[in-house]
């Protein structure tokens, strides 16, 4: 096998670096300003992130879509986001347990460990999203998933021009350098 | 020819001048002039030779539709091959050169192919070169096929800017009726999206000097300021290649000579297509030599870029000749009037037309220009799948209103509405989303068809070469169909398009076939409109971000182990740890392992959790093996097949509960097998009942292999200890690791003791740091995939995509119990008992050895029958040198494998043949005993 370790560039999204993997502030390099462009993006911390699935999941969870904002977001209180007709994101809940739920039927599965969530701020931040997707807020989606520069996204919003952006973690570092080229590419 | 600049023209500025070159000549050039213009404007004639006899080709059209001129265009040391001269800027510098021409396009050598063309018409390809093999031909034609060359340059900044945008409505071309639209619809408060593929708006109008009593030009003005007043967002350079399903189209939006265009991908809610006409050519003897002109492109080289086309003209028009007379006048160029509809014309000279021949007289010219109708730009209307209706007294299909795809209108000369105010009319009618009937009746424009005479010099598609004649013999050779004669001709092909020669073709062919245009019937056109650089669909997914790896959360941790990372299935993993020597650092990993524990981060095999009541019975159907009765704590091997039979992933399936499954399948499957898990869930099954979370990235997975791996894992600060009388093979407990669930799991894929040690992925590096540090002391250490792939071998455990192909199915590999055993229906069951998949002959997986002293069998190589002409008979899959056994092995899949064990094989590779012994694939502790151990 050939040997890629100089190809491709040591991740600047990792856990792993910082040892004990406490789930602390992001680093200077998990952060991306542009402020001539009036953009930060930056990584966040969400305390705990679970999957449930089931045909009674979207009416036993209030959850948002698009283009609805997020309540909650910012005092970190328990939110959950549309991810499909029967699942939903449950974000900052209480702990369940995973497994199937023979009483609510329904499935549970915690994936904090799983997703990397990002963070978009600022009055271009729309911009920047429309090079990856196509995407408006006068068009509403029942899903907050999304394919956004080709990696799939749950992707909503969390004020008037903030967005909250979860990728699986092992897509992670290379969407984080596509969306910093686009923004990049924007200014 | 007397091709000059006469005045300055609308769009160039005389005072802005500079040099380029054209075929190692220096010309001068102005501001705004495209290549075209500027070569015109030097008197150059011949500009390119044609694709297949090499016949000298000038300029024909002034935009898109042009067919000849083709050049490659140097900038900056950065060359461009196939280049449109006509929609080209020209920039300071450019040096221009002819393409399919060598030396030159006014001397090429090849030129004497026309000579022979009698011989080369249509189908001589297919039929000459077919005996005694293609493949003979084949590389003399390719070197003299193709216009351009490619550059060996690499642009590492060509890359596409991609914008996805939405309006309610777009409207497409800036000519008269576009920009009546598009005004009105933004003043009725829509979000309006006007584009044009010119470079200046509202350029190709020429034929009117006013348009509702004003200037033309003036009129145009105040349009564009009215449109941008009421808020529409308004873009020049901008070409609209495709209308795709839901309204979504397709624009590119030109950046500069070697520049990556910009794509934007804009759903629109109403697209109004004013793409206008295109003159079409006239069918008359040699009407493909230089110095003829179609009439819009002659008005505007006249009108845009002060350009004239000669001092004595030639008119031979059906439509608009009176104008254009007056226009030519004006600008003191002689026309000689002629008659394209009854008259024989036949155009005279040899590198460019000196004369014209009528039936009564010879008149001398230095240019002819002609207009054999119009035909409507219908191309995006089609790429919808719009109706067309053909119009008998402009002789040209137009848009069927009542066929009209949803959300698609057009307007203008596009719907075949040539009078002016009938246009303005019925434009602003459909902006506003009112019901219009124009009168398409007003204006009568007769076709003149081909001539009985001289039709192998009647030039249907002077891009590719295609005469009258060339269609001729495709309905001599029984091809009825319009679409079979395009293709057989190659008639309307690659950047034409149809935009030049599609109504020529269909004439000829009804023509011929005695029988109507509208009984041929039309080509289907599709996307793109124009050329598209490949780049610009691809947009930033290059270089780094063309198909980037997944990246483990231990990836820190690997490259300070100093790990050679290697792409695996999509992942970017540990291959081997060190510097220097691949094959050392494997060989030494292996012997670790064999001897002490080898730790291995397996984080990228697949988590995918299966949950619900009938999760069960839906894995049961899924899978190959039985998995009805797995036990909870308990874990199985099995195959995931296609409908067709053949391997699709293997992995273990552990039983966490009675309603909740984990599917540990390969690390390059998960994506796949998730999609087919979910896909069955939702066919055959109830989806209430079966619910599939792929929890892959929530878990790291490190595996702890050899016979100190129980050691190691004792180690660990864990409340139990494993016990390997109880805990054995196949089986998986949950225990507590610092606070945080830790699975462990022992199965194996190296022939030794194995532990899967999975923890939430935030957790791995601290169980990772601890396996190492209580590893160390044992000798104990890191091990790559590369090792690990070896030891996979001498223990004859497969890997699926490298070890099967598209045809293997389980019982190929030895599992055969499931097709004759188990009795619920499974996905690939009937495929297992067909003929074929019951043949004897059926390659079946063996291993391979050779004797020590000689070299590794190379993975590829063919297992072959005897005699002088060998023919295949396997493949070898797998190929490594056994540190282990200190001698190489091989696997592989043979016909009949299991019945030669054995027997000696002769493998071919690259010309050269050597032997191999058939042997059963487990070459390393086959009664299984260390694997068992405990």
């Amino acid at each position: 096998m050939r040997d890629d370790r100089n190809k491709w560039p040591s991740p600047v999204l990792n856990d792993a670096t910082r040892g004990d993997a406490t789930r602390g502030e992001p680093t200077s390099a998990e952060t991306e300003t542009v402020s001539g462009l009036n953009i930060t993006l930056s990584r966040i911390k969400l305390q705990r992130q679970v999957w449930v699935s089931g045909t009674s999941a979207l009416q036993r969870f209030k959850c948002h879509s698009w283009p609805s904002i997020t309540p909650g977001f910012k005092q970190a209180q328990a939110y959950s986001v549309c991810l499909r007709r029967d699942r939903v994101l449950l974000v900052n809940g209480t702990l369940m347990k995973d497994g199937w739920d023979a009483q609510l039927d329904l499935a549970i599965t915690e994936v904090s460990d799983s997703y990397y969530v990002f963070k978009l701020v600022g009055e271009n931040s729309l911009a920047v999203l429309r090079r990856g997707t196509e995407i408006s807020l006068t068009t509403p989606s029942a899903s907050a998933m999304r394919k956004l520069f080709g990696y799939d996204v749950v992707l909503y919003r969390t004020a008037e021009i903030e967005f909250c952006l979860h990728i699986d973690r092992a897509n992670a570092e290379s969407f984080w350098a596509h969306l910093v080229e686009s923004i990049d590419n924007l200014a | 020819m007397h091709m000059s600049r006469t005045h300055a023209g609308v769009q160039v500025n005389t005072d802005a001048c500079f040099n380029f070159e054209f075929d190692g000549k220096t010309l001068q050039g102005c501001e705004g002039d495209t290549i075209a213009s500027a070569l015109l404007a030097n008197g150059v004639v011949v500009i390119g030779r044609g694709f297949k006899y090499h016949r000298p080709r000038g300029v024909w059209g002034s935009w898109t539709e042009e067919p000849n001129a083709i050049v490659q265009v140097t900038l900056n040391k950065r060359t461009l091959p196939n280049c449109l001269a006509t929609t080209t800027l020209l920039e300071t510098g450019m040096q221009v050169k002819s393409v399919n021409a060598f030396p030159s396009a006014a001397f090429d050598i090849k030129g004497g192919l026309n000579l022979l063309r009698r011989w080369l018409g249509a189908g001589f390809y297919y039929k000459t070169f077919m005996w005694p093999n293609w493949h003979l031909f084949e590389p003399m034609i390719r070197k003299m096929a193709g216009l351009g060359a490619v550059s060996e340059q690499c642009f590492d900044d060509y890359v596409s800017d991609q914008l996805h945008e939405t309006c309610d409505v777009l409207v497409v071309g800036a000519g008269p009726a576009g920009l009546v639209a598009a005004r009105t619809a933004a003043e009725a408060g829509e979000s309006v999206w006007l584009v044009d593929d010119h470079h200046t708006l509202g350029a190709t109008h020429f034929y009117h000097e006013f348009i509702e009593g004003v200037a033309a030009r003036s009129w145009i003005a105040t349009q564009l300021t009215a449109i941008i007043a009421a808020g529409a967002t308004v873009y020049s350079s901008t070409t609209a290649f495709g209308i795709y399903d839901h309204q979504l189209v397709g624009l590119m939006q030109l950046q500069g000579f070697a520049q990556a265009p910009r794509l934007i991908r804009l759903r629109a809610s109403r697209i109004i297509l004013a793409t206008g006409a295109i003159d079409r050519p006239l069918l008359f003897r040699n009407n493909d030599l230089p110095g003829i002109f179609s009439q819009s492109a002659a008005l505007d080289y006249l009108s845009n870029y002060g350009v004239s086309v000669g001092k004595r003209v030639g008119l031979a028009s059906v439509h608009n000749a009176d104008q254009v007379h007056d226009v030519f006048a004006k600008h003191a160029i002689e026309v000689v009037a002629l008659n394209p509809q009854d008259e024989a014309l036949s155009a005279i000279g040899r590198k460019q037309i000196q004369s014209v021949n009528t039936s009564t007289a010879r008149e001398s010219v230095d240019a002819l220009v002609v207009c054999g109708g119009l035909t409507p730009t219908i191309h995006l209307w089609s790429h919808q799948q719009g109706g067309l209706r053909w119009q008998k007294n402009i002789h040209a299909f137009v848009p069927n209103r009542e066929q009209a795809p949803a959300g698609l209108f057009v307007v203008g000369a596009a719907a075949g509405i040539y009078t002016l105010e009938d246009a303005l009319s019925d434009a602003v009618h459909v902006a506003i989303g009112r019901a219009s009937t124009p009168n398409l009746a007003a204006v009568s424009i007769p076709m003149p068809s081909a001539k009985t005479q001289n039709r192998d010099s009647q030039w249907i598609d002077v891009q590719h070469d295609v005469t009258v004649k060339d269609v001729d013999v495709a309905v001599q050779e029984n091809y009825a169909s319009v679409e079979h004669v395009k293709r057989y001709t190659t008639l309307g092909m690659a950047v034409d398009q149809g935009k030049t020669s599609n109504m020529l073709g269909l004439a000829a062919l009804a023509d011929k076939q005695k029988v109507s245009i509208p009984e041929v019937g039309i080509t289907t056109f599709r996307p793109p409109f124009v050329p598209v650089p490949l780049v610009t669909y691809g947009g930033q997914h290059t270089h780094l971000h063309s198909k980037p790896p997944k990246r483990l959360v231990l990836e820190p941790t690997h490259r300070a182990l100093n790990a050679a990372l290697c792409e695996y299935g999509g992942w970017l993993r540990p291959g081997w740890y060190g510097d220097g020597r691949m094959d050392e650092h494997v060989q030494q990993e292996v012997l670790m392992t064999r001897e002490q524990a080898g730790i291995l981060d397996a984080s990228a095999l697949g988590k995918i959790e299966v949950m619900g009541p009938d999760a069960r019975n839906f894995l049961n159907f899924v899978y190959y093996n039985r998995l009805d009765n797995l036990q909870p704590g308990h874990i199985r091997y099995g195959f995931m097949l296609t409908e067709g039979g053949s391997v699709y992933d293997d992995g273990v399936v552990w039983c966490m509960d009675e309603h909740r499954f984990l599917v540990s399948c390969s690390s390059s499957h998960v994506a796949g097998v998730e999609q087919l898990l979910e896909s069955w869930r939702q066919d055959g099954n109830n989806p209430n009942q079966i619910y599939v979370h792929n929890a892959t990235s929530q878990w790291a997975t490190i595996t702890v292999t050899g016979p100190k791996a129980l050691d190691i894992v004792n180690a660990l600060p864990l409340p139990i200890e494993l016990n390997m009388a109880e805990f054995k093979h196949m089986r998986f407990l949950e225990a507590t690791y610092q606070n945080h669930t830790l699975r462990i799991a022992r199965v194996s894929f190296s022939g030794e003791i194995s532990f899967e040690l999975s923890v939430p992925t935030t957790q791995a590096l601290m169980l990772w740091n601890d396996l190492l540090r209580i590893g160390k002391p044992l000798q104990a250490g890191p091990l790559g995939l590369e090792a690990m792939s070896v030891m996979r071998a001498e223990k004859g455990y497969i890997i699926v995509g490298k070890d099967t192909d598209g045809e293997t199915m389980p019982h190929d590999l030895g599992f055969t119990g499931p097709r004759a055993n188990k009795t619920a229906a499974f996905v690939g069951d009937r495929s297992l008992h067909t003929k074929t998949a019951q043949s004897s002959s059926r390659r079946q997986w063996v291993g391979f050895t050779v004797p020590k002293d000689q070299p590794m069998i190379p993975v590829g190589a063919h297992l072959v029958n005897g005699g002088d002409k060998p023919k295949s008979i396997g493949v070898v899959t797998s190929s490594y040198f056994s540190p282990t056994l200190q001698q190489p092995i091989a696997l592989g899949l043979l016909e009949a494998g299991a019945l030669r064990l054995g027997e000696q094989v002769s493998v071919w590779h690259m010309g050269q043949q050597s032997r191999a012994k058939v042997v059963s694939p487990c070459f390393y502790d086959v009664s299984g005993a260390r694997l068992h151990a405990g």
